[in-house]
């Protein structure tokens, strides 16, 4: 039987260890970060490769960007509230329009027109300690060709964000 | 080291699987044209939707069957079917529904076309510049008479959408306008009794602004001439509410003073888009410049011509109020039927910002027959069809400001190999492309909690 404490210690420090073969870095679902700490300490020893192996993976994404010689900061996962300005077109806010976030690293985020006079302009996001950059761009639903095809804005100015 | 082995094996597993969920996510977010569908764009309760090749007719209709719909019909392309839906559920939710179906490769509304909006006007079939079929324009004054099929400000796209811009007052700064014309009646400001005769007179000084030479009428007539009304021809827009300011007179031609008062007036009386079809060579004149600054706080589009004397209005010598530089002023060039570069358009890849047809434009015109028409060639012309399109921008869009407008005008608009390096955006208006231009959103800001 090994204690599932220096398993926890030694899983944790392998992928500082090893070199990963790219530069990618991996984004965690800050669920499962949420699960890793608790669940795998109470997780039964005869389960511990199942559990190391899940620890292993999330140790690749979250402990990836460490060097050998200092650990990492550690990750937390922040609410972010992202807002802006509302556009003036009409085919933004009306069915069909939109908003559209990009954040480095991240699946794109859409923020669609679903009733009353204008679109929303603020989203919620949850990210981990990073910096990240974002963008957001229009859509409507009319295309320049005058079909339904939607028509997107260029983007923002970028927004540079840190989360602690 | 077994154990060591079957450990990294299964946190690669891991890892793989991670990697697909996150991809997963990825595609779900991902906006599609489907779900930017408008109602009303397509038949409410069908879908048109591929199956796989691997399927014949019985399979595709037993797998729709099974998920409560019907096939309506099966179209004549491989794979493609006619689904009618429960009528319970909504377009996104039967789109979502065949999009996430491994049988399926792929799913769309099955959108509703229709008959692009061409006028009934009698002589709309000369107005190249709104359908140019190379047709020979029979009363030309510039040669060529005839041009590029497709060389047009392709507006009847845009009329799909909108015809009416008589939300945004236009006021036509110019020699007057004949506003009994019988394609202009209709679409006069209502100035109350203040103004019964849509408008004033600076050059009079009276409240009948009547043209009493040709030009603002002309001018007034591709902004916006009474549309689809079986009569003579059809403006930018087909309803307006053209305001008359009278600057210049019977000859054409009018002092600052005048003008500043015309532009003041048009500004105080509520006009969100100015067309000045006129032109001074030399020297700053501050006092107009004045009246521009004045019309920009008042959040008011100015369209000026670029001029006629083949001048390159940056090192050739200023011509105002073209190269004033407020950012609601748009200077316009002339292009030909070919979308060349009128030969007597000026240009200046610092001072002009689009180009838009010119020569042989045929519109309303000043006299006492109400049914008067006449063609002629400018870069008034040209700026009117401007002033139309943005007075169709903020009817179409009633939040624009200025800045709105006058992005849409120059950067939605189409390149023109004639443009380069002569005007600053090298664009063509294209009506369409600029209803449809969508600005970058702004402040976007971020809170960390």
């Amino acid at each position: 039987m090994i204690p599932f404490g220096s398993a926890h210690e030694a899983l944790c420090t392998l992928p500082n260890r090893l070199e990963y073969p790219t530069s990618a870095t991996f984004q965690l679902d800050p669920m499962l970060n949420k699960r890793n700490g608790c669940v795998l300490c109470m997780a039964m020893i005869d389960a511990r490769f199942i559990a190391a192996a899940i620890f292993l993976a999330a140790g690749l994404s979250a402990c990836g960007g460490g060097s050998a010689e200092s650990s990492p900061p550690p990750v937390t996962t922040h609410s972010v509230a992202l807002a802006w300005e509302p556009n003036r077109e009409s085919g933004v806010n009306r069915a069909g329009g939109g908003y559209q976030v990009s954040i480095s690293g991240q699946p794109t985020i859409i923020v669609p027109h679903t009733a009353g006079p204008a679109a929303p302009t603020t989203t919620m996001v949850s990210l981990n300690t990073g910096s990240y950059t974002v963008t957001v761009r229009a859509f409507a639903a009319l295309d320049p060709q005058g079909g339904k095809t939607g028509s997107l804005s260029a983007p923002s100015q970028p927004l540079t964000l840190n989360v602690p | 080291m077994k154990a060591l082995l079957r450990l990294l094996a299964t946190a690669a597993l891991a890892g793989a699987v991670l990697s697909l969920l996150n991809q997963v996510a990825a595609v779900s977010f991902a906006p599609t044209a489907e779900t930017a569908a408008v109602p009303g764009s397509y038949v409410a309760d069908e879908v048109l939707v591929k199956f796989k090749p691997v399927f014949a007719a019985q399979s595709r209709t037993a797998i729709v069957a099974a998920r409560g719909h019907a096939v309506l019909a099966n179209l004549n392309r491989p794979g493609w079917v006619r689904v009618r839906f429960d009528a319970r559920q909504t377009m996104a939710q039967a789109l979502a529904a065949y999009s996430n179906d491994p049988d399926v490769e792929y799913a769309q509304p099955n959108y509703i076309y229709r008959a692009t909006a061409a006028p009934n006007d009698t002589q709309y079939g000369q107005l190249w510049a709104f359908r140019n079929i190379g047709q020979s324009i029979g009363t030309a004054t510039y040669i060529p008479a005839s041009g590029t099929p497709g060389a047009d400000i392709n507006v009847e796209k845009a009329w799909d959408h909108i015809t009416d811009c008589s939300s945004v007052v236009v006021a036509v700064v110019d020699t007057g306008v004949n506003y009994t014309q019988e394609d202009l009646a209709g679409n006069m400001w209502n100035g109350g009794p203040g103004f019964p005769n849509h408008g004033t007179d600076f050059v009079d000084n009276d409240n009948d602004p009547m043209d009493l030479n040709g030009h603002g009428t002309h001018v007034a007539g591709i902004i916006g001439a009474a549309g689809n009304n079986a009569t003579g021809i059809a403006g930018v827009c087909w309803k307006a509410s053209i305001m008359v300011v009278r600057v210049l007179n019977a000859a054409g031609s009018g002092t600052s003073a005048s003008i500043i008062q015309g532009v003041d007036f048009a500004v105080s009386q509520g006009a969100k888009v100015i067309n000045m079809s006129l032109i001074r060579g030399g020297a700053f004149d501050q006092a107009f410049s004045d009246a521009i600054t004045n019309a920009q706080a008042r959040d008011v589009v100015v369209v000026v011509p670029a001029g006629n004397e083949a001048n390159d209005n940056d090192a050739g010598g200023t011509r105002y109020p073209c190269n004033f530089t407020h950012p609601n002023l748009t200077c316009v060039a002339a292009f030909d039927q070919n979308y060349a570069l009128a030969s007597f358009s000026n240009w200046g890849a610092n001072s002009v910002d689009v180009g838009a047809p010119g020569t042989n434009i045929l519109s309303t015109w000043a006299g006492t027959n109400a049914s008067i028409y006449n063609t002629i060639t400018g870069t008034s012309m040209a700026s009117a069809e401007v002033a139309g399109l943005a007075a169709m921008l903020r009817a179409y869009n009633p939040q624009f400001t200025f800045a709105d407008a006058v992005n849409a005008i120059t950067k939605g608009g189409r390149a023109a190999a004639s443009l380069a390096g002569k005007t600053v955006s090298g664009n063509a208006i294209d009506v369409m492309s600029s209803l449809a231009f969508i600005n970058p959103p702004s402040s976007l800001t971020a809170a960390v909690r």
